[in-house]
Order: C-alpha cells, then sequence, then structure tokens
C-alpha cells in the first residue's frame, strides 16, 4: 500500500498514453496535410511532383505550409480560449463566440478596414480592444440579467452582445466600399484561411504563441478557479488576478486569430467537451487536450475546405456544420456535463 | 500559540456590509479554545456565517481584532492563511467532473507555486485525508457522482489536504440525512483527538450538542453566551435566542433540545 499510495490513478496514466497519441496524429495530420491539394492534380500532390514541379515546390512552401501552420495554431488558441472560458466563467456552454469576443473581433477588424486604414496591427489592435469589451459586456449584462441561472444568464447576455456587434458590423458593411473593402469584411463573416501568407502567419505567431505557452504553464489553476470565489479564497488563491491574468491570454490570442482567419464557430464549445471526455476534467490533462484536438479538428476541416471541391469552402461553415452536430450528437446522448 | 490556550481570539469585532447597512455583528469578544469543537450557533440570520468570513479572512472587520494562533490575522498573508485555516463551504458546487482525488489535491493550492502541478507527495497527503475522512475507496469517482454526505466528506478532505491547524466548517449538516450528518460528525471528533481545532456554524441546537464541546451563541449579531457546550445550552439562553419555548433534556449524557410540542 504505502509504495503505491503516491501512485497515480490508472486514468491518469491512461490520459497521459492518450495525449502522446494525440501529439502523433497532430504531426502526422500535419505531414499529410502538405501532401493534399488542388495543385498538380487534385487531392495528391505526390512526392514526383515535389521533386520535378518547381512551381508545386513553390506553392507546398509558400502557400500550403503557412496555411497549414495556421490551421493547427487557429483551432489550439480557440480551444484553449474555449477552455478558459468555460473554466473560469464556471460555464460549460460558452466560448468566445458566445461571449461576444469573437464579434467583437470582427467587427473591431472591419472598422479598421472601412475607417482606419487597414494596416495589419491596427486592425489586430482593434480587434482585440472589442473583443475585450464584447467579453467584459457579456459579462457585467449577465450579473444584471433577472431570470435564469448563471450557465443561461452569460449565455444569453453574449448572444445579444453578439448581435449588437453583428448589426454594426453590417452597418459598416453598408457603408464599405464594395469593390476594396467589402470582400475583406465579407471574409471575416465567413471565416477561412485562403489569403493567409507568412506574413500573415508572422504577424499572428508572436501573440498567439506567447499566450498559448502562458495558458499551458498557469493550466492546473484553472482546476481552482473553476471553484466558487469562497473556495478560491479559502485555498489562497488570488483569483482576481489570477482571472484576469488567464482571460487577458484567452481573449488576446483569440482576437489575434480571428483578426486573419474570421469568425470559426463552435471549435472553442466542442473541442474542449471532447479532449474532458477522452482525458478527464483536470486541466492539467484537459487544457493541453483540448489545444491539440482543436488543432487538428481545424486542420482536417481546412484540409476539407481547401480540397474537396475546386472552389474553396468557407471554414467558418465547416467548422459550425461538424460542431453543432457532434453538439446536438452530446445532448441527445446525455452526456452533456450541465448538472444543476 | 497563544499562552491562554486559545486557538482564535475575537476581541471588540463590529462588522456591517456598508455605511449605510446595518451592524450585523456588534463587538463581539470570545476566545475559541485551542484543540476543541466550537459551534457557533444562532438563528438564521444571527450573523454566524459572517463571522465565518472574518475568521476566514474574506471580510475585513469594521472594528476590533481577530487574532489567529497568538497573531494578529492581519499580519498573515493569505498565503499563510491558507496554510492555517481549512474551509469547508456550505454547499460546494463542482462543474467540471473532477475525480475526488483531483478534487481533493486542489486543497495542496497553498503549498504549490504558481507554475507548480501536484506531486507525488502532495498526492500521498491527498490519500492520507481520504483516509481519514473515511472515503479512500472513493478517489477515483467523479466528485459530481457523489451523494450529498459523500461530497462534503471529499470537501473536508480537501480541507484537510491543506494540513490546516483550525477546520472551517460552514452549516456541516444542515443537508445531510441522520447517518451522513453522524459520519460527518464522527470525522470531525476524531479530528479534534488529533489535535485539530475545529469551529463550525449550526442553526440546529442538537447538531451542535453531539459534537461540540464550547459552543458560542448568536442573536441579532451579539453574543448571547459563550463557554461549554452544557452551559450554553440551556432552556432559558435558548428560548432568548430563538424565540420559542425550549426544553432541554439530558439523554445519553449530553443534553437534547426540544421545542414545546404544537397545540393539538
Amino acid at each position: 500500500m504505502s509504495a503505491r499510495a503516491s501512485e497515480p490513478p490508472p486514468e491518469e496514466r491512461y490520459a497521459r498514453q492518450r495525449l502522446a497519441w494525440l501529439v502523433g496524429l497532430v504531426v502526422l495530420g500535419f505531414a499529410l496535410s502538405l501532401f493534399l491539394g488542388r495543385y498538380p492534380g487534385p487531392y495528391l500532390t505526390t512526392p514526383a511532383d515535389l521533386r520535378d514541379n518547381t512551381l508545386a515546390q513553390r506553392l507546398v512552401l509558400n502557400l500550403r505550409l503557412p496555411r497549414i501552420l495556421a490551421a493547427v495554431v487557429v483551432g489550439m488558441v480557440l480551444s484553449a480560449s474555449g477552455s478558459v472560458f468555460q473554466m473560469v466563467f464556471r460555464n460549460p456552454l460558452v466560448d468566445a463566440g458566445f461571449l461576444g469576443v469573437s464579434a467583437g473581433a470582427s467587427f473591431g477588424a472591419s472598422l479598421a478596414i472601412v475607417v482606419l486604414g487597414g494596416r495589419a496591427w491596427v486592425v489586430q489592435g482593434c480587434a482585440a480592444f472589442f473583443g475585450l469589451l464584447g467579453l467584459a459586456a457579456s459579462y457585467l449584462l449577465g450579473q444584471r440579467i433577472r431570470f435564469g441561472d448563471w450557465v443561461l444568464r452569460l449565455v444569453l447576455a453574449g448572444i445579444a452582445v453578439s448581435a449588437l456587434y453583428s448589426s454594426g458590423a453590417g452597418v459598416l458593411k453598408y457603408m464599405a466600399d464594395p469593390l476594396r473593402h467589402l470582400p475583406d469584411i465579407t471574409f471575416w463573416l465567413l471565416g477561412g484561411l485562403w489569403g493567409i501568407t507568412w506574413p500573415d502567419l508572422l504577424q499572428i505567431l508572436p501573440v498567439t504563441i506567447p499566450c498559448l505557452v502562458i495558458l499551458y504553464l498557469l493550466r492546473w489553476r484553472l482546476n481552482l478557479l473553476s471553484m466558487r470565489d469562497e473556495t478560491a479564497f479559502s485555498l489562497g488563491v488570488a483569483a482576481g488576478r489570477e482571472r484576469l491574468v488567464l482571460l487577458l491570454c484567452a481573449v488576446i490570442s483569440t482576437t489575434a486569430v480571428v483578426s486573419k482567419a474570421g469568425l470559426i464557430g463552435w471549435v472553442g464549445l466542442i473541442m474542449p467537451h471532447l479532449a474532458r471526455r477522452w482525458l478527464g476534467s483536470d486541466a492539467q490533462r484537459a487544457l493541453p487536450g483540448a489545444m491539440l484536438v482543436g488543432g487538428l479538428f481545424v486542420l482536417l476541416c481546412d484540409d476539407v475546405a481547401r480540397t474537396l471541391l475546386s472552389g474553396e469552402i468557407p471554414l467558418g461553415i465547416l467548422t459550425s456544420f461538424v460542431g453543432a452536430g457532434v453538439f446536438l450528437v452530446m445532448m441527445l446522448r446525455r452526456e452533456w456535463p450541465v448538472r444543476r | 500559540m497563544s499562552t491562554d490556550g486559545s486557538a482564535i481570539e475575537i476581541q471588540g469585532v463590529s462588522f456591517r456590509y456598508g455605511p449605510a447597512e446595518p451592524l450585523v455583528l456588534e463587538r463581539i469578544g470570545v476566545n475559541l479554545p485551542v484543540g476543541a469543537i466550537t459551534a457557533l450557533l444562532g438563528p438564521n440570520g444571527s450573523g454566524k456565517s459572517t463571522l465565518l468570513h472574518l475568521l476566514l479572512g474574506l471580510l475585513t472587520p469594521g472594528e476590533g481584532h481577530i487574532r489567529l494562533l497568538g497573531r494578529d490575522a492581519r499580519q498573515y498573508s493569505r498565503r499563510e492563511m491558507s496554510r492555517i485555516l481549512g474551509l469547508v463551504p456550505q454547499d460546494e458546487h463542482v462543474v467540471f467532473e473532477l475525480s475526488v482525488l483531483e478534487y481533493v489535491l486542489l486543497g495542496r493550492a497553498p503549498y504549490l507555486d504558481l507554475l507548480e502541478m501536484p506531486r507525488e507527495s502532495d498526492r500521498l497527503l491527498a490519500r492520507q485525508a481520504l483516509t481519514t475522512a473515511g472515503i479512500a475507496a472513493l478517489e477515483r469517482r467523479s466528485v459530481t457522482s457523489l451523494s450529498g454526505g459523500e461530497r462534503q466528506l471529499a470537501t473536508v478532505a480537501r480541507a484537510l489536504a491543506q494540513e490546516p491547524a483550525i477546520l472551517l466548517l460552514d452549516e456541516p449538516t444542515s443537508h445531510l440525512d441522520l447517518a451522513n450528518a453522524r459520519r460527518i460528525l464522527s470525522v470531525l471528533r476524531s479530528l479534534k483527538e488529533q489535535g485539530k481545532t475545529i469551529v463550525l456554524t449550526t442553526h440546529d441546537p442538537n447538531a451542535a450538542a453531539s459534537v461540540a464541546n464550547h459552543v458560542i451563541l448568536l442573536r441579532a449579531g451579539q453574543v448571547l453566551a459563550a463557554g461549554p457546550t452544557a452551559t450554553v445550552l440551556t432552556s432559558v439562553h435558548l428560548t432568548a435566542t430563538y424565540g420559542v419555548e425550549v426544553e432541554v433534556l439530558e439523554v445519553q449524557g449530553r443534553p437534547l433540545v426540544l421545542t414545546h410540542a404544537l397545540p393539538d
């Protein structure tokens, strides 16, 4: 007994093995994605193409590689942020899309394009500012709504704030120059990675990588922050300060991603749940799990988006389609972990 | 430790929730003995929970001082406080399905730096706490799947993982059935025998009588009586506190509190 008393329970060992498998799957998916595309032929780019066809070489290096990397980063960020929002707000039904963060970011990005000239850092800064504003507005409204429990109130407030932002984005769309600005804005509302180049990627990596690293390092604290304030306090946690750091990382990385990739829905809501189901709810393993599952999911969806048809399918439409499907299956199988 | 054997000294403490609000506690001055089970007893709204939150440091007194283990409470950092005081809140609502062991490991937070994860030694202590609480067999279950009594014991184990000298419990038995309430109380009794100081709030005089050896009787924010259980739980005191006629019998060598029967 005493020899085993400090050993982890078997579930923890399985979860570690599954995490290792997930890492392997992401690497494998990444490698395979390099050989998927519409050029030279549809679907598969053979190693022979890469050896002989210089256009194919340039395409893979300059377009496909940054796009694949971006897909993984987008998925990791959205899913990690979703986990943070769910745990910090003690609410398994929220993600950036349900808290006014994504809508705020796309409104801010549109505003920057139409009114402020559209330089990259202005777009990102504007997206981050309005994303944070959206989160704050949803939270404060959620506290003041006069019916329903906390889970429902926060979701309702987030829906209202998102709708306000969407109508604002609609006005901007109406005002926008149909030739110069409108295509850019329409793109945000659909969400996709087709324009991503190395410079685009290099603009978001300096923001998203530090945020992901901070979230990863602080992941065990998320468990403490998912307790009530009274409990967190009694465990010596400076809950206000730690929540602020985690939320800032989640919002800033999300808005950076949204400013480049547009609205990619449901990833932040569903992927954390899948990760918890496979790895347990302890954020020590569930958070890295959510990052990996999210990265893999967006990577695969983007592969489909860019190869299935000769025209591009907007990525946001695909993730919403699959995400909503998974959501319905989970709800109908009564696996949804909302308890009263 | 202070010379007079008090774990907690409350000296002239008054508290109100806002400048325009009425006083919730008015010049409370009592000592809580070390190594004893003290019950803060009183009707709903008498200020017991507020007093508990003041002891925890979640609220700060408007007037007066609280001394913990002989030192002014304000001299402790929050982290130091969390190594001295463990809290079992009234209704711990856990949203995510942590396993019982993962849940109890949260009690190690006072000893872990910001970037640290629980280590083997923490797991060992968490398992010892589970054994003390009598639920070692449940460590792999999900906290959300436990019954009310089991969850309460898991929360006691989490507080014990903090290795506190003082354990605070807010209404620990108020929504438990007889058997589960007895289970909690027997765990508290054995913790007392190991030298822990235990403070619990309750509105039920019989819960206080069955486990506490020291009772502080609160009414409308003031201490009506304080001292050994048998001297405090008298029909005069309880009638004054609760505003109904109360009779105190002695059964099995301890007080049993009854209200007068309703007329037929």
